[in-house]
Formats: C-alpha cells, sequence, structure tokens
C-alpha cells in the first residue's frame, strides 16, 4: 500500500524578523546558481512549493541578510522586487500590499 | 492535438457524438478523458504536423479557407475574435472556427464568421480547408509573449498580425446573439418587475479556477451592500456553481432585488443576453469579464495572479484591481488553488470598500483617484497615467 505523503504547508515565515525559507529543490537549484563558488551551503529545508519566483525573492533577502555572496545578475533580475518583504501569509489568510487600480478606456 | 479512429460511437460533453470509424482530431487531455470514460474506444493513427498548415498571412489570398480552433474558456474563445474581424476586412476569405460545445454560442452568431464547427472535430476539417490557425496552449505555454502581451495581442501576434497596426476600435470583440434567446430574456427580465430606478449589477460568483475565485465571504458582503442600495444584483455562474447559486439564493431569500441566473436549465447564451442588461459587472479573473468586455458593459475585474492589463487593457469602462503582493503576478495556470491558501491569499488586500468604490465609479461617476493613491489609466488601450506602473 502506497505511503500517504504528508501535507505540508507553510513555505516562508517571518519570525522576529527572521526569515525562515523552506524550498523545493529544484527552486534551490535556480538560487544555486546565483551563488558564488566560496559559498555554495545553502542553510535552507526543502519543501514542496509552487510559488517560485515569491519564495525566490524572500530567499533574496535571506541571502542579503546573511552575507552570502551572491553574484549581481541575480539582484539584477530581481531588483523590481527588491523593495518587497514580508511575502508571508498570516493566520487568518492575509498578505501584505495594497491595491493598484487601473481604469482602462473610460468614456466621456 | 491527436488524431483518433474511433472504434465505438461515443457521445461526449453537450450530447455531441463522435461515430465509429470517422477520424477525429482532439487534445491529449480530451483523448485521455474520452479513454477513461470509454475502455478502448479509439485508436491514434496518423500525426497530427502531418496535416496542420500554419496560416500564414503573407501569403493569403482572396478566396482562401481559414480554419482556427480552440477549446476554450470563454475568454480564450472571445480573444480570437479580432483576427476574424481583421482578416474579413482585409480579405475576401472564407473562415472556420471551433470550439468546445459549451462555447459555440459566442461564435454561432457572429456574421463575420462563415462557419462554426465543435471540438473535437473531424480530420477533414484541416483537409478541406487552406490554413489552420491552432491557438490550443497559447496563453499557457508561450510563457515569454503571454506574460507580456496582452490576450488580444498575442493572439494577433500568433496570426502573424502586426497587431501595432491594428487599431483599438478592431480590437474590441463583439458577441452577437441569437433572437430568440435575446426576446426569451427580454421577457423573462419584463416579468422580473425590477424597479426601473434601481441599478443593475451582476456578480460573478466564482471563477472557473480556485486559484482566481475571489473570496466569497467579501462577495457577499458586497452583495448584501449593493442591495442596501436598493441596487439589483444578478449572481452569474455556470453549472458547477449550482450548489453556491442554492447557496447564495438562501442567504438572500427575503431580497427581491436579489435575482440568481445560476440554474441547470440557464445556457450560457441566456447568460450573456443578461449581460447586456446590467449596468455594471463585477467579476474575477474568468469568463464574464470578457462577456461584459464584449457586450460593452462596464466592468470592476478582480486580479490575483494574473494582471489585469493582460486580459482588460481593450475593454471599454473597465477597472482593474489588481493585489500587489510579493508574489503577484505569479501567472498560474491550471485548476489548483494557490499552494499558499485557499481562498488565495493576495485578494486579502482587496477589500470589500474597494469592490464598492470602483461600481460607483461607473454608476454615479464617483472619482476614485482620491480615495487610490495607486492607480493607471488609459485611454483607447494605451497608457495615459501612471502613478504606480504596474507593468
Amino acid at each position: 500500500m502506497a505511503k500517504k505523503k504528508k501535507k505540508k504547508t507553510s513555505l516562508v515565515r517571518k519570525i522576529n524578523d527572521q526569515y525562515v525559507v523552506e524550498l523545493e529543490k529544484n527552486v534551490a537549484r535556480i538560487i544555486q546558481q546565483y551563488l558564488t563558488p566560496l559559498d555554495q551551503r545553502m542553510d535552507m529545508l526543502f519543501e514542496k512549493m509552487q510559488n517560485i519566483k515569491a519564495n525566490i525573492i524572500v530567499c533574496m533577502n535571506v541571502l542579503e541578510k546573511k552575507k552570502i555572496l551572491v553574484r549581481d545578475e541575480f539582484f539584477e533580475e530581481f531588483r523590481a522586487y527588491q523593495e518587497l518583504e514580508g511575502g508571508g501569509v498570516d493566520g487568518e489568510g492575509r498578505m501584505d500590499g495594497n491595491v493598484v487600480i487601473s481604469v482602462y478606456n473610460q468614456e466621456d | 492535438m491527436v488524431i483518433v479512429e474511433l472504434l465505438v460511437d461515443v457521445s461526449i460533453y453537450k450530447g455531441m457524438k463522435l461515430a465509429r470509424g470517422n477520424e477525429y482530431i482532439m487534445s491529449g487531455a480530451v483523448k485521455k478523458q474520452l479513454l477513461r470514460i470509454y475502455p478502448g474506444s479509439l485508436i491514434q493513427t496518423k500525426n497530427f504536423n502531418d496535416f496542420y498548415k500554419k496560416f500564414d498571412i503573407s501569403s493569403v489570398k482572396d478566396g482562401d479557407s481559414i480554419f482556427m480552433f480552440r477549446s476554450g474558456g470563454i475568454g480564450d474563445v472571445i480573444f480570437m475574435l479580432p483576427i476574424i474581424k481583421y482578416l474579413k476586412k482585409n480579405f475576401k476569405v472564407k473562415i472556420t472556427v471551433a470550439t468546445s460545445p459549451m462555447y459555440s454560442c459566442v461564435l454561432e452568431n457572429n456574421p463575420l464568421i462563415d462557419r462554426v464547427i465543435q471540438m473535437p472535430f473531424a480530420i477533414e476539417e484541416l483537409i478541406n480547408n487552406k490554413y489552420h490557425l491552432m491557438f490550443e496552449g497559447l496563453i499557457e505555454d508561450v510563457p515569454e509573449k503571454s506574460q507580456r502581451l496582452n490576450a488580444f495581442d498575442l493572439f494577433l501576434d500568433h496570426a502573424g498580425i502586426d497587431y501595432t497596426k491594428v487599431n483599438f476600435e478592431d480590437k474590441l470583440p463583439k458577441i452577437s446573439l441569437s433572437r430568440e434567446v435575446i426576446s426569451k430574456v427580454d421577457e423573462e427580465f419584463l416579468n422580473l418587475k425590477i424597479d426601473s430606478s434601481a441599478k443593475r449589477i451582476g456578480v460573478q460568483v466564482e471563477a472557473s479556477s480556485p486559484i482566481r475565485t475571489f473570496p466569497l465571504h467579501k462577495v457577499a458582503v458586497v452583495i448584501r451592500r449593493l442591495l442596501k442600495e436598493k441596487h439589483c444584483v444578478f449572481a452569474f455562474g455556470g453549472k458547477r456553481q449550482l450548489r453556491l447559486g442554492e447557496y447564495l439564493k438562501d442567504m438572500f431569500i427575503e431580497e427581491t432585488n436579489f435575482i440568481s441566473l445560476i440554474s441547470e436549465e440557464r445556457t450560457l447564451e441566456e447568460s450573456i443576453a443578461y449581460v447586456k442588461k446590467l449596468d455594471v459587472m463585477v467579476a474575477p479573473d474568468s469568463s464574464f469579464v470578457h462577456i461584459a468586455g464584449a457586450m460593452g458593459i462596464p466592468i470592476v475585474g478582480l486580479y490575483g495572479c494574473f494582471p489585469s492589463l493582460l486580459k482588460m487593457k481593450y475593454y471599454r469602462n473597465a477597472i482593474g484591481l489588481d493585489c500587489n503582493v510579493v508574489c503577484s503576478p505569479s501567472f498560474q495556470h491550471g485548476h489548483s488553488p494557490c499552494s499558499r491558501g485557499i481562498p488565495s491569499p493576495c485578494f486579502s488586500v482587496i477589500s470589500e470598500e474597494d469592490i464598492l468604490a470602483a461600481i460607483n465609479h461607473w454608476l454615479i461617476n464617483k472619482p476614485i483617484s482620491l480615495t487610490y493613491p495607486k492607480f493607471n489609466t488609459f485611454i483607447n488601450g494605451e497608457l495615459s497615467d501612471s502613478v504606480f506602473n504596474i507593468i
């Protein structure tokens, strides 16, 4: 009988200003591409996740905080997202962010 | 796409029948589904690419026959319409369009289309038409373009048409309905005896995918607030929302101004005819945004994992409320819920007040720029002002 997989949930948590990041292996590989050979060690847990981009962003912040050497391209590629932190979801399913409104082709 | 021969007669959705001994073209997903329901009912015969003659705009001549197809959803079917308009405007060509039986009513009364057929279709359709244009997987499988171009431009581009040279008016889709359905809905509508001073607001209660579905508890609050303002609210949905429709009917049982159009008998074409009766349509990133856009009805679109820009840019009088959160836009396709939670947590940033303000913008022309410090405005599909550019 196939072993029932344990359902895992939270991917990124922010506890007392410290990030705990859990990444899927292939996402970690993406991050690793941007790490210098001097520090290829990933101090992270691996867990299934879907939202690669969001977690890369948070991961970038983690790397910055830990002062792990990262190649410039990494920061260049995700520069647009540098200001965005706090991508976690709280217990009530809320996220930090705001609404952007676009008004398309309003007629007089 | 695959070419298969049927070994038995089979019935698929909406009573469509596929006959034994005939060869049909269908997607790999439909083939798998058929084999699940009718094991051993078909065999794969020929190679689709040997028959597919990709449309080439540079060699089209008057008299050519063009066959285009996309199974669905409704939005994707609507995205084909500007191509048809462009081709008919510039060439005397014969156009056949195929789509899933569920969505064919969107095309059937279009005077620019010579013939509408249903998918899966017979192999003869490829043989008998000079050019073919397949749109299956275009949005899902070509992220480098589909995450950058508005869907109408993406479809035009796929047809080899320079979308930058197609004017705004020609990018606006239009759905035509049958006289019978219009008359039926007109009569039904009169019988509802709605106060003529009441504004009519449509609400699509659920998207086709859970990741794009706006939280129901907020939808319910918005409906309640609209009813309190003496507006009339029409709930829209398909067969998958039957239970939800019943739930909402029960919730608003004492409200005569709440009308659920979600029922087993209600056809898509009738629902589209009802959209024409509205003052505003509120919908998540799903079918009724595009139906309202094609019927010229003001829209409030609620967008999470895809930017409204990619879907709504060319609609008239449309407001897109986008969630600006760390993971947006995540461009998550498919029918799975968001990995971060259900309902999609990004929607937590859109409040009921945001939606009501957008509705009131269309109903009473209440300015919204004072309410929203971050906004973009578009004129004729072009960005004219941007305080916070979402692109």
